[in-house]
């Protein structure tokens, strides 16, 4: 029943119709009064400037290895007897083999479904009496089982029941066939939801339909309909072993203990033969093109703008960061300002760069009002060729730069989001103290890099836009007089390379 | 055995304690500090103790529609600019909720923007009024009017489940209904009646702030003095809302939406949060629906498979708490089967206490998921908003060990009593949701 400001990060409940029309007042008649008495409130007009900034520094990861040479990475932490623990396995959907898009995700929903000696409720119910959460989730790019346990007596056994479930699992031929038509039926759940067919055709787009990446990680209800148990018994044993595993663990429990719980129950598993397969670079959008997919009767239209950026580790990740983050990555963000606050057509936009570990992706992304779908993309081209013409004030870098770095504790508070902070290190090769230099990394991004990398990456021209929304819909005009709205004519008439899918 | 044992001894561990220093200025606002400097980070988080459950009859959605004009601007702080002047501060969480006995502020900063954070809240508290015109409040209905769209009537099942509270809470009572309130109702308000609402009820004697995380609380308190304590007290808000009536026959609704799927609702009014009964209707929840390993999930879900998913919870309130059973069936499934289905899982509890293992597995899942909540110093379940809860419902911001001791001391006896005599045929409410038939084209 809660009703909150904010859902997500989408300012949902803030919505401003257009900016209110302040009629200027009459003027009143001139009176002689007498000077009011001062104000004793006058003081809080000024805004409190901070204080000295804290020394801080951002936490360092230790790294040891099993004796199979499984990485750990351990950040000790927090004080309330807590652990989390991520197990990466680095291998995403570039395994899933042709024509079989959501295997390895559907391996791994396997996992918790049963093992050797425990059901999928025994599993649970060993989970709820240890206070520990077990999930198994399935990536783009890697498979994460986390386990987030209490310290002390029962982290051995939670251990024990993170080594059974991944180590041990069953693949029972009846729980698959219920596991697989979940998913299917999820998938199929999915094509009502537009952002989730924003999402899909988007892939698609950018990919092309044969790179591994042009299909979403869940794949499509025909794919994942057609899999069999024997598709994922072959996945696990390719894919899930030792050679492709790297644990990462923040909270309270010290180095010695960790690495004996560890090497007790993954010290003897086996590194398999398959590594990694490495992926082809796709080419990124040569001239700007609209990609429409109908949603009959949707009453808003979501769309999404993007292309290719450089992955997380390339040298110039850092000022495409800060050049996306200064176009959209904010509230007080231009794109943001002028859909929402300016135009007022949505509820909010967002925009920035996904890290990854072979290509970034660039994204603006909104829902707008239907009837104003095709000014809403030309506002994003407008408010991307105001950004790549022109370099941005100091204060503007500023701002942009100090809502990257001044938020970064925020981070590490709890000791999931440190484990997940940490699982960057292995994921992207990074440095054990990766998050002690970001800020360094943002502070040298100067002005003239942030145009040249808006130049370069937010370029109006060579853009794929996917709208997913209504092909038309009907407004209600002064005097409740009906007027029907062309979508799809407005989107054409932008005047860019337009191709509907289905 | 050694399992229960195991679980027994888990449960026996001392509940954490938060450590806390409560006074209050003399205009009456209520100040709960509690220092924490494991990072450079401070949460502060205000409750005004007036929520959705304290309007008055065709003035539902005052206390939503307030929340939203809060974040509008006030004498000091420019239309609009509240978000962005935290942004760029480097917050990490800021956000507003209002909920049936309550409205929270939250905000998580560096630590060395405290300042500013009281700033922004004291202006708000103090001095709304001075930028409150028509123009923000029309502004503001329609944005949640636009809000009640999204969240109520255009989301599956919305309209359902604001037919539940109304079939559970009947008007006149305040919990009738969503914490939106109506359209009616939203465009009935005037400003002079907001401005009353706010004069009412966001008086600094109507409030508590919570500051926690990293602060020395010598430098803080004449912080704390400067920005609220010149923020006149009013008179005591009266609350006229009484304890929800019991619910005297079953009433039933048959609905048909466009959803996908089915989806039945059964619930009951309830022990009040904190009484007697509450602690044991929260695990009867837990034992009912929580995880794969919970009776609703294993017989529905799991082996029937006539169920998508189950819930099965007690959401605790002053004036009437709710326990409700949500069952969204599988495609073709009718409401009468998960009905009768869900019913025979109700009656096994009632009928029997559960197992000591099963309710071991609740609470101590349950006490974990507290303390992974503390981790946080703001947000929702953190420990700003913690010592806020327990302040709010019983004055005792350092409450939760003896909340735990609710949950340690219930028996499967006092689980099976407590839902046997609540969770009757006699008193429930039965909310059922059918998908329309498909027309041309599939949607609306």
């Amino acid at each position: 029943m809660k009703q909150s400001i904010l859902a997500g990060a989408a300012a949902l409940a803030l919505f401003m119709p257009g900016l209110a029309a302040c009629a200027p007042k009459k003027p009143e008649p001139v009176v002689a009064t007498p000077p009011p008495p001062p104000d004793p409130e006058a003081w809080r007009a000024t805004m409190p400037p901070p204080a000295p900034e804290k020394a801080w520094s951002a936490p360092v990861a230790k790294r040891f290895d099993l004796s199979n040479g499984i990485p750990v990475y351990l950040v000790q932490q927090g004080d309330l007897p807590l652990v989390s623990v991520q197990l990466v396995l680095g291998v995403g959907r570039e395994a899933n083999p042709a024509g079989k898009a959501g295997l390895l995700s559907l391996t791994a929903s396997m996992l918790d479904e049963g093992t050797k000696t425990r059901d999928g409720a025994g599993i649970a119910a060993e989970a709820a009496r240890l206070g520990a959460e077990l999930g198994v989730s399935a990536g783009d790019e890697n498979i994460v089982v986390s386990l987030d346990s209490l310290s002390g007596s029962t982290l051995a056994p939670s251990f024990d029941l993170m080594a059974d479930v991944v180590l041990r699992p069953a693949f029972d031929k009846k729980v698959f066939a219920r596991v697989q038509s979940d998913v299917v039926a999820a998938i199929q759940a999915g094509k009502s939801e537009p952002n989730e067919v924003a999402r899909r055709v988007f892939s698609e787009q950018l990919f092309g339909a044969s790179h591994p990446y042009g299909q979403t990680s869940a794949g499509s209800e025909k794919s994942v309909g057609a899999l069999k148990l024997a598709d994922v018994t072959r996945a696990y044993a390719d894919h899930f072993h030792a050679g492709n595993a790297t644990f990462v663990v923040a909270g309270k429990v010290d180095e010695a203990t960790l690495k004996a719980e560890l090497e007790a129950r993954f010290g003897k598993w086996k590194a398999g033969k398959t590594a990694r397969a490495p992926v082809a670079a796709p080419v990124a959008p040569l001239k700007t093109r609209i990609v429409f997919q109908e949603q009959p009767g949707a009453v808003q239209s979501v769309i999404r703008v993007g292309t290719l950026a450089p992955a997380r580790n390339a040298p110039e990740y850092w000022k495409v960061q800060v050049a996306t983050n200064l176009f959209g990555g904010m509230f007080g963000s231009r794109l943001n300002m002028a859909l929402r606050e300016e135009k007022g057509w949505s509820y909010g936009a967002f925009a920035g760069v996904g890290d990854s570990r072979d290509f970034g992706v660039f994204q603006a992304r909104t829902s707008v009002q239907a009837d104003k779908t095709a000014e809403s993309v030309q506002v994003i081209f407008d408010e991307l060729k105001a950004q790549s013409s022109r370099e941005p004030t100091a204060a503007e870098l500023k701002v942009t730069a100090d809502s990257l770095v001044k938020s970064l504790p925020g981070n590490f508070e709890t000791n999931s989001a440190t484990a997940r902070a940490f699982v960057q290190v292995p994921r992207f090769g990074l440095p054990v103290d990766a998050w002690q230099s970001y800020g360094m990394n943002v502070a040298s991004v100067s002005a003239a890099m942030v145009a040249e990398a808006s130049r370069a990456q937010l370029d109006a021209g060579k853009m794929l836009v996917v709208v997913v929304g209504p092909r038309t819909v009907e407004i209600e005009g002064e005097g409740g007089a009906k007027t029907t709205v062309d979508v799809v004519a407005g989107l054409k008439g932008l005047g860019q390379e337009f191709v509907e899918v289905k | 055995m050694f399992l229960s044992l195991l679980g027994l001894a888990l449960a026996a561990d001392p509940a954490p304690s938060i450590p806390f220093e409560k006074y209050t200025l003399d205009n009456g606002l209520e100040v709960i500090l509690s220092p924490d400097s494991r990072l450079p980070l401070v949460a502060t988080d205000i409750w005004y103790h007036v929520g959705g459950g304290y309007e008055l009859p065709g003035r539902s959605g005052f206390a939503h529609l307030f929340e939203h004009i809060m974040f509008q601007g006030s004498r000091n702080v420019p239309e609009d600019q509240f978000f962005p002047i935290l942004e760029g501060a480097g917050a990490t969480f800021v956000n507003g909720t209002t909920d049936f006995d309550r409205t929270n502020y939250l905000e998580t900063v560096p630590s060395n923007q405290l300042e500013l954070a009281l700033w922004l809240e004291s202006d708000r508290m103090g001095f709304l009024l001075d930028t409150l015109t028509q123009e923000r409040l029309d502004n503001q209905r329609a944005v949640v009017r636009k809000e009640r769209q999204q969240s109520t009537e255009n989301v599956p099942y919305g309209v359902a489940e604001e037919q539940f509270y109304k079939m559970l809470f009947p008007a006149p009572h305040p919990y009738n209904g969503v914490v939106i309130g109506t359209h009616e109702d939203l465009q009935a308000a005037s400003l002079d009646d907001v401005k009353t609402f706010f004069r009412t009820w966001y008086v600094p004697n109507n409030a508590t702030l919570v500051i926690c995380g990293d602060f020395d609380p010598a430098a803080v308190k004449p912080l704390v003095a400067k920005y609220f304590g010149s923020i006149p007290g009013g008179p005591e808000p009266v609350v006229t809302t009484q304890m929800a009536p019991p619910i005297p026959a079953e009433k039933r609704a048959d609905l048909t939406d466009d959803v996908e799927l089915p989806k039945l609702y059964m619930g009951w009014v309830t022990a009040p949060v904190f009484q007697a009964g509450d602690a044991e209707l929260q695990l009867a929840g837990m034992v009912l629906a929580d995880g794969k390993s919970s009776r609703l999930y294993r017989e529905l879900v799991e082996k029937q498979q006539i169920a998508q998913s189950v819930r099965a919870y007690q959401y605790p309130l002053t004036y009437g708490s709710v326990f409700a059973v949500e069952v969204v069936g599988k495609p073709g499934q009718t409401p009468g089967k998960l009905e009768a289905e869900a019913w025979r899982v109700l009656e096994s509890l009632r009928a029997a206490p559960p197992e000591q293992a099963e309710l071991d597995r609740a609470w101590t899942s349950t006490k974990a998921r507290v303390l992974r909540g503390l981790e946080e110093l703001g947000g929702f379940g953190g420990k700003a908003d913690t010592l806020d809860y327990y302040n709010h419902h019983t004055g005792d911001p350092g409450f939760l060990a003896k909340d735990f001791a609710r949950y340690e001391s219930a028996t499967p006896a006092a689980v099976q009593k407590a839902f046997a005599e609540s969770i009757r045929k006699d008193n429930r409410v039965v909310v059922s949701v059918v998908p329309a038939p498909k027309s041309e084209g599939g949607a609306k």
